[in-house]
Order: C-alpha cells, then sequence, then structure tokens
C-alpha cells in the first residue's frame, strides 16, 4: 500500500479549523475558557479539559490528579555526580515523578525512538528526598523533577508533568540516528531556554 | 492552481498543499481575514462530514454495507477522508493492531518486536521490544513510526517506548 507522506495529517487539519471553537469540559461537557483547567487520569496519563467545577470535584480524587502550571528551579539542589551515576539512567536528561499506579518512583528519559521509562530505586529516590528536602512536596502523577546535567550542565527544576511529555515529544520529533543528532539538542537546548525564561517571568510576577 | 492541474494532483501533492496553505494562513497578519478563512473552511469540513456520516449509516444499514464499507475503505482517496471525518469503520485501536499483524512477521525478522499498549481517541502507545540481538536501524523505527502513522493520521500523537537501554549500556561502554 502507497503510503501517505503527510505524518498525522487528519488530526493537524482538525485541529486547525477548530482553534476558535470553543472548548468543552470533557467531564460535564460545559463550554469553558480557551484557559481551563485540566485533569490527569492517573493510570492512563491521560489528559482532560475540565471547567473548573469539575476540576475541583475531581481533581486530587483516586482517579484523577489536577495539572497545576508548575515551572521553579531548584538553584541548590544537593546531587553529587557519584550518587547520579547510581541511579543508572543512562543520559544525563530525565524526569522522575512519583507514580501512583507504579506505587514508587519512575524515571522516564528520551530515547531514539521516544520516551523510555524505567522504575526509579525507590533508596535512591528516598536519599534524594532526605537531601532535597522541596522534593516531598511534589504532587504524585502530574509534578516532576526534571533533570538536566548535559554538556556538564548541572539544572534542577520542578515542572508540571505536561512540561515533561512536551520535552520527550519534541526529542522524539527532531531525533535522528542513535546520538540524536545535531538538530534535537539544539531543540532541547531551546526547550530550556524557555523554560528558564517561564521561572524568570514567574519570579518576577510573584517578586 | 488552474483547474486541470487540481485533477490530477495526487492525495500526497493535495495534503502538502493542505498544508502550505495552513501555514500560509496562520501567518496573515490581518486576524478578521484569517479567522474568516478558517471558519470557511471549518464550516465546508462541516457539511462534509454531515453528509458523510449519512451516507456512511445508510451504506452501513444497507445489505452487505459492512463488505461495501471495506471495500471503500480500500480506496486511498476515500479512506482518507473518511479518517479525516472520523468516518472509518474501523477502530483506532483495530486500525493500529492490523498494521502491527500485518507487518510483525517483517519488523520481526529485522529486530523488533512491537506491541499497542494503549490507544485513545487523540493518543496511542506502542512499545518496541528489541528481539534477538541484532540492532534495530533508524530505518526500521522509522518504518515502523510511519505505518502506524499511515494508519492512524487522525491520532494527535502515536508515542513510542522502546526499552533501549541495553543499547545505550552498550554505546557507552
Amino acid at each position: 500500500m502507497e503510503r501517505i507522506e503527510s505524518g498525522n495529517w487528519a488530526s493537524r487539519l482538525r485541529r486547525f479549523v477548530s482553534a476558535t471553537e470553543e472548548e468543552h469540559c470533557e467531564f460535564c461537557s460545559k463550554a469553558i475558557a480557551s484557559r481551563h483547567a485540566h485533569l490527569v487520569e492517573r493510570a492512563t496519563r491521560k489528559f482532560f479539559c475540565a471547567c473548573p467545577q469539575c476540576a475541583f470535584l475531581l481533581g486530587g480524587s483516586e482517579r484523577f490528579a489536577a495539572l497545576r502550571a508548575r515551572a521553579d528551579a531548584l538553584d541548590d539542589f544537593n546531587l553529587s555526580d557519584d550518587d547520579w551515576q547510581g541511579f543508572r539512567i543512562p543520559i544525563d536528561l530525565a524526569f522522575v515523578f512519583h507514580s501512583t499506579p507504579a506505587q514508587g518512583p519512575v524515571a522516564i528519559y528520551p530515547g531514539p525512538a521516544g520516551a523510555i521509562e524505567s522504575p526509579f530505586a525507590a533508596d535512591g529516590w528516598s536519599r534524594l528526598i532526605a537531601a532535597n528536602a522541596m522534593l516531598a512536596d511534589l504532587d504524585p502523577d502530574v509534578e516532576a523533577l526534571l533533570v538536566n546535567r548535559m554538556n556538564g550542565a548541572r539544572e534542577y527544576y520542578l515542572v508540571s508533568i505536561d512540561r515533561c511529555y512536551a520535552l520527550v515529544g519534541l526529542i522524539r520529533r527532531h531525533w535522528r540516528g542513535l546520538s540524536g543528532g545535531a538538530e534535537v539538542w539544539e531543540a532541547v537546548r531551546d526547550y530550556f531556554t524557555n523554560l528558564r525564561d517561564d521561572v524568570e517571568t514567574k519570579d518576577r510576577v510573584h517578586g | 492552481m488552474s483547474g486541470e492541474a487540481r485533477g490530477t494532483e495526487t492525495l500526497e501533492q493535495s495534503l502538502a498543499r493542505l498544508e502550505k496553505l495552513m501555514a500560509a494562513l496562520e501567518e496573515i497578519a490581518d486576524g478578521t481575514g484569517r479567522e474568516a478563512a478558517r471558519e470557511l473552511l471549518a464550516l465546508l469540513l462541516d457539511l462534509h462530514a454531515r453528509s458523510l456520516a449519512r451516507l456512511s449509516a445508510i451504506i452501513a444499514a444497507s445489505d452487505n454495507g459492512a463488505a461495501l464499507l471495506e471495500k471503500i475503505v480500500e480506496d486511498r482517496d476515500l479512506r482518507a477522508i473518511l479518517l479525516l471525518h472520523g468516518l472509518h469503520p474501523q477502530s483506532v485501536e483495530n486500525r493500529l493492531l492490523d498494521v502491527i499483524a500485518r507487518m510483525q512477521p517483517q519488523w520481526s525478522a529485522r529486530g523488533l518486536h512491537v506491541s499497542l499498549v494503549s490507544a485513545s481517541k487523540a493518543f496511542a502507545m506502542v512499545q518496541l521490544q528489541r528481539n534477538g540481538v541484532a540492532e534495530p536501524t533508524d530505518q526500521l523505527r522509522l518504518e515502523i513510526e510511519n505505518a502506524l502513522t499511515d494508519a492512524a493520521p487522525d491520532l494527535d500523537d502515536i508515542l513510542i517506548e522502546m526499552d533501549m537501554t541495553a543499547l545505550y549500556t552498550e554505546t557507552a561502554a
């Protein structure tokens, strides 16, 4: 069968024409503002658009968690190179979060064909929390520690999980060959530049 | 483009042109014009969607309707339009399972086992496992991604997870 070389063209066309259409709460179907709340289904990690009421009623439940935009830089993060090596994550870029369905910490890092997920050693995670108290208040399933140690960087962020998936998606779109190629690392650099901008803008707003 | 050229344009060419025109429209500074064009396109699509939905329902309800629909989706142009309007008789999940079942022997022989983890209206997750010692080539990974996307161009994204830990360890060593 000949293939259509336009990827997910049907999805993109649909989104293009509906860009200004009213959005609806995926729970009660009520029309919602273009800036609205999102809930994450813990088991499937699916994102749902929600009206304020549904977000309030369902967020933080057993099945759903409310997603809150978060981007905090952790300037005094405590993690030695040896400890990092001990976590056995094969590349210097990863996010770690507490997964309710997995009943423990999970690491996700980018690779040639998308996200690679592996359980994160529970004792390693406890040590990280002990050395970095701010990790203790990470919201399970929706907030993650983002680690960037590429090219000598030692950057750590607390971010909402949507940003992590955005990074995974971006890497998948740009990855070429085994090592990724120049394009993907440029895209990753841009991602972190944007993230730092957001952190700074937010800090200015909130003093 | 003249009417004659449009008539001989392939589906690929039409979709590539569609893509360019959408990008050009996004670039228009005049917000009123941009939104009017978008609304016009949405309305036209909607009119077609409604009629095609009814047409599909009539076909499905007639004798041998299911077989006829199957024949209809074998036509590339028709399949594309049915997919666009969410009228493909097979669910996303079945389309992905079908393409995986069809291609698995080839992919497996070349080093990758493919399995569907989940499929929803907007998003599917697929897992790749190395099959044997051979290192899967980028070409093969791309081929798999393309085959899946072709079967479900109506999905926002197909997330492909791969257990490459062993490979990383090898390249690092």
